[in-house]
């Protein structure tokens, strides 16, 4: 009799929770094609905190990207204007909303993708080493969208400008330094590591907005022995050709010059200051060589981002 | 698998559970004993030989030691000479294994170790040494020895219980109790909220800052060791509660490993409070050991002799106090920063230790009481300084970077730099992670003041009660630290 008492109260138990989830499923389902939306508000308050149609160049991509890309350098040295609306682990289906916002305000020439982003998963899927948490995830919206309590109530917490002290135009600076000592990476092979099929349909539907907003679609591989290979770079390869789109791998530039022994902060994962102002620098000179943007440093319209580069020399980016 | 995925609290824990439960109950420790080498080949696969090779020592070093003791061969010194030969041979067999898997990466040869080895490395010691001691009897079946080394609750970090605490409700079968099935799930949900809410909330802050804190200023660094030290709390003392929670589902109870280690009165009293099994462990195994052996004993009544009985009563607790210290630092690893946090404690306690009966007379003179709040203040600060800096050398990548972070702290605070600072979480992060700390902090008072909150739940209606719980798991799952944007972080002490 005891037993089955307490039985009936822990299926009890489980049934109200399984109630209450499932009611709290409904007010946490969203646009599911959005993965990590709290980066995507984050990212999006910020370029929306800059003036209307001031951007030239847009980068877009993971971790790799925005430590690699110094949209105030690439302003001192060649004077055009860009902003990194990259995010950690960036997917490209959030790339794509971020794009689809940045559109709204900016116009920019031209759209620069760091290809690590393409082998993640592009999708908004929850990825979980827990196999219980990624069931969940699937199956109830509340596990899956959670952390979008920090957006009920239109959030009360300002955003812009949260994931940096300075503002560096999304740009992210490290200055750690750990030796990548692991020798050639870039081995010419003619193997090719395709991506996953919902990359494809991502990258042809970033393709499409831009050309709908009239923004030329590039692809940059940054340097990153971690992460790249020879593969991958026949991979982008084929996809360019079949687009007409421009790619720059920066790991078989050799006049970018990396020196992995001071220009990486991990091993090789990513690039640190040293090595992200070499890679700006290239980047800079690529974009204002091959696509029409203009300096505006003389132009007084510009003059917040004169007081941008003033404010960061606390960090020697003109070293 | 590990303790803090839902894999292991709705999957794998609730399948033993109806296992065991309807295993027959002479059987039922064979289904704990399939589940600890099931969990365990889940983690570390073939090393399983590993633990298996530890049974088997510990388990024939107990035999034969019982054996030698028991049989009347040889008595009184060639007796205690035997023995010690014995348990020196199991000691160094087991020893050696940990020493093989952990520190040979000294010389340059870094082998993937077995999971939870300095664990049940330790526990192996304990019973070896308890058999050689006579305060247990060596056990004589192999499944009840296997058992207690390899209970998979407390494989991977602990609490390291000992033989006579545990063994024989582990072997006994007994049919789960309602009371304890509920109360261990609580326990769970506890560790589930400092584990996802606060520990892997602040992991990022703690990473930016340890990782790269030539980029940050003194104050920022500040923050980030504090919040190091937040984590490894709420983390480690999280995971104790999943893991004491699932034995008691089995009627189990092991030992708490943390007691409210923030409102100690001094160093050495902190780690009365924080990792206890280990400092008992160290106590027990260590501290005693070395301290009651000849050549220590020898070195006393010399300094008796030299300094007199003020001086000489300090040695022999000070000679154990660094080999227990060392040991302590030896054991999280082979690195400078863990022995150096090891000396680190040595020193404060040795300093505590001498200073003792200065400062009291002291402050008798003075008029101040130990409980007034001045003096507690003060105590308060200087143990907020002793453990936060030596939680600092612990999590340093390099002892030089250690100091570096400290020369940083010392020489270029600008506290002004803070608000300037990128943690890499956002505002919503670090308000969540202060409330949910303050939370923690309430129960650690009312436990301190000896106030069970499970029990008061447990007094409530049943509407009350389960309008808490559900508050509760509903707190994870909305509040908690997974999915996208976080990074579900490894539990710390599983790797040492």
């Amino acid at each position: 009799m005891k037993i089955s008492k307490n039985f009936i109260k822990v299926i009890g138990f489980w049934l109200g929770l399984f109630v209450i989830l499932e009611g709290l499923s409904l007010a946490f389902n969203r646009d599911k094609n959005i993965y990590d939306i709290n980066s995507v508000k984050c990212k999006e308050a910020e370029i929306n905190a800059e003036a209307d149609n001031t951007i030239e160049v847009i980068f877009c991509g993971d971790s790799e990207c925005y430590s690699s890309f110094c949209p105030l350098q690439m302003y001192q040295e060649f004077g055009f204007t860009s902003y990194v609306c990259a995010t950690s682990a960036q997917r490209l289906c959030d790339t794509y909303a971020i794009l689809d916002n940045t559109f709204k305000s900016q116009s920019p020439k031209v759209v620069v993708l760091e290809t690590n982003c393409l082998y993640r998963n592009s999708a908004s899927d929850c990825e979980d080493e827990d196999s219980v948490m990624k069931f969940l995830s699937k199956h109830m919206p509340v596990f899956a969208y959670h952390s979008d309590w920090k957006n009920l109530g239109g959030g009360f917490i300002e955003r812009g400008r949260s994931m940096q002290g300075q503002d560096f135009k999304g740009f992210v600076l490290r200055k750690s330094v750990i030796p990548y000592t692991g020798g050639a990476y870039m081995n010419k092979t003619d193997i090719a590591e395709d991506f996953s099929d919902d990359t494809y349909e991502y990258l042809d539907k970033i393709l499409k907005l831009c050309q709908e907003h009239n923004a030329k679609l590039m692809l940059v591989s940054v340097p990153s022995p971690k992460n790249w290979s020879y593969e991958r770079h026949n991979a982008v390869t084929e996809w360019v050709k079949m687009n007409d789109v421009a790619y720059v791998d920066l790991n078989l530039e050799h006049n970018v010059d990396i020196d992995w022994l001071t220009d990486t902060k991990d091993g090789g994962d990513h690039l640190n200051f040293v090595g992200a102002k070499k890679a700006t620098h290239f980047m800079g000179e690529y974009l204002f060589n091959n696509y029409a943007l203009s300096d505006r440093r003389k132009n007084p319209d510009f003059k917040a981002w004169e007081d941008c580069v003033s404010a960061s020399g606390e960090f020697s980016l003109k070293d | 698998m590990s303790y803090h995925l839902l894999t292991y609290s709705l999957i794998f824990l609730p399948a033993v559970m109806l296992l065991y439960q309807l295993a027959p109950e002479k059987y039922r420790w064979s289904v704990l004993l399939a589940a600890d080498y099931v969990f365990f080949w889940m983690i570390s696969k073939k090393l399983i030989i590993c633990l298996l090779a530890s049974t088997v020592i510990t388990y024939v070093t107990g035999r034969v030691l019982g054996f030698v003791t028991e049989s009347g061969k040889v008595k009184g010194k060639k007796l205690t000479a035997r023995k010690r030969i014995i348990l020196a041979c199991g000691i160094c067999l087991t020893l050696g294994l940990l020493i093989v898997y952990k520190y040979l990466r000294v010389f340059g040869i870094s082998l993937i170790a077995p999971i939870g080895i300095s664990y049940y490395t330790l526990q192996t010691i304990s019973y070896m040494m308890d058999v050689y001691r006579c305060t247990i009897k060596a056990e004589k079946k192999f499944a009840k020895t296997a058992l207690y080394l390899s209970f998979f609750p407390q494989l991977m970090e602990g609490p390291i219980s000992r033989f006579s605490d545990v063994a024989e409700a582990l072997y006994s079968g007994k049919q789960i109790e309602f009371e304890n099935l509920v109360f261990g799930y609580q326990r769970i949900i506890w560790g589930l909220f400092k584990k996802m809410l606060i520990a892997d909330r602040i992991a990022p802050m703690v990473g930016k800052v340890f990782n790269s804190y030539e980029s940050y200023a003194g104050s920022a660094i500040a923050i980030g060791v504090i919040c190091f030290t937040i984590q490894l709390y709420m983390e480690f003392s999280g995971c104790m509660d999943i893991v004491i929670g699932s034995g008691q589902i089995f009627g189990v109870k092991l030992p708490e490993n943390f007691r409210q280690p923030f409102f100690a009165k001094s160093a050495s009293d902190f780690w009365r409070r924080w990792h206890i099994t280990l400092g008992a462990w160290l106590k027990d195994y260590v501290f005693y050991p070395v301290s009651l052996a000849k050549p220590v004993k020898k070195i006393g009544k010399k300094v008796k002799g030299i300094w007199g009985i003020n001086v000489s009563k300090f040695v022999a607790p000070t000679i154990a106090l660094f080999f227990v210290w060392l040991s302590n630092g030896i054991w999280h690893g082979a690195g400078w920063t863990y022995l150096f946090y090891g000396m680190y404690y040595f020193v404060i306690i040795f300093l505590e230790n001498i200073l003792e009966n200065p400062a009291a007379k002291l402050m008798e003179r003075m008029k101040l009481s130990q409980e007034g709040m001045p003096v507690k203040l003060l105590r308060g600060i200087k143990l907020f300084f002793i453990v936060n800096i030596g939680e600092m050398f612990f999590r340093a990548p390099t002892l030089s970077q250690g100091f570096g972070m400290l020369g940083r702290m010392l020489t270029s605070f600008n506290l002004s730099a803070l608000f300037e600072t990128n943690f890499g979480v956002d505002g919503y992060d670090i308000i969540l992670a202060v409330v949910c700390f303050a939370i923690v902090m309430v129960v650690d008072v009312l436990h301190e003041k000896g106030i069970s909150i499970r029990q008061r739940i447990a007094s409530q209606r049943l509407a009350v009660r389960w309008g808490f719980w559900y508050a509760a798991i509903l707190c994870i799952v909305i509040f908690g630290a997974y999915g996208a944007g976080y990074t579900v972080v490894d539990m710390i002490y599983a790797a040492y």
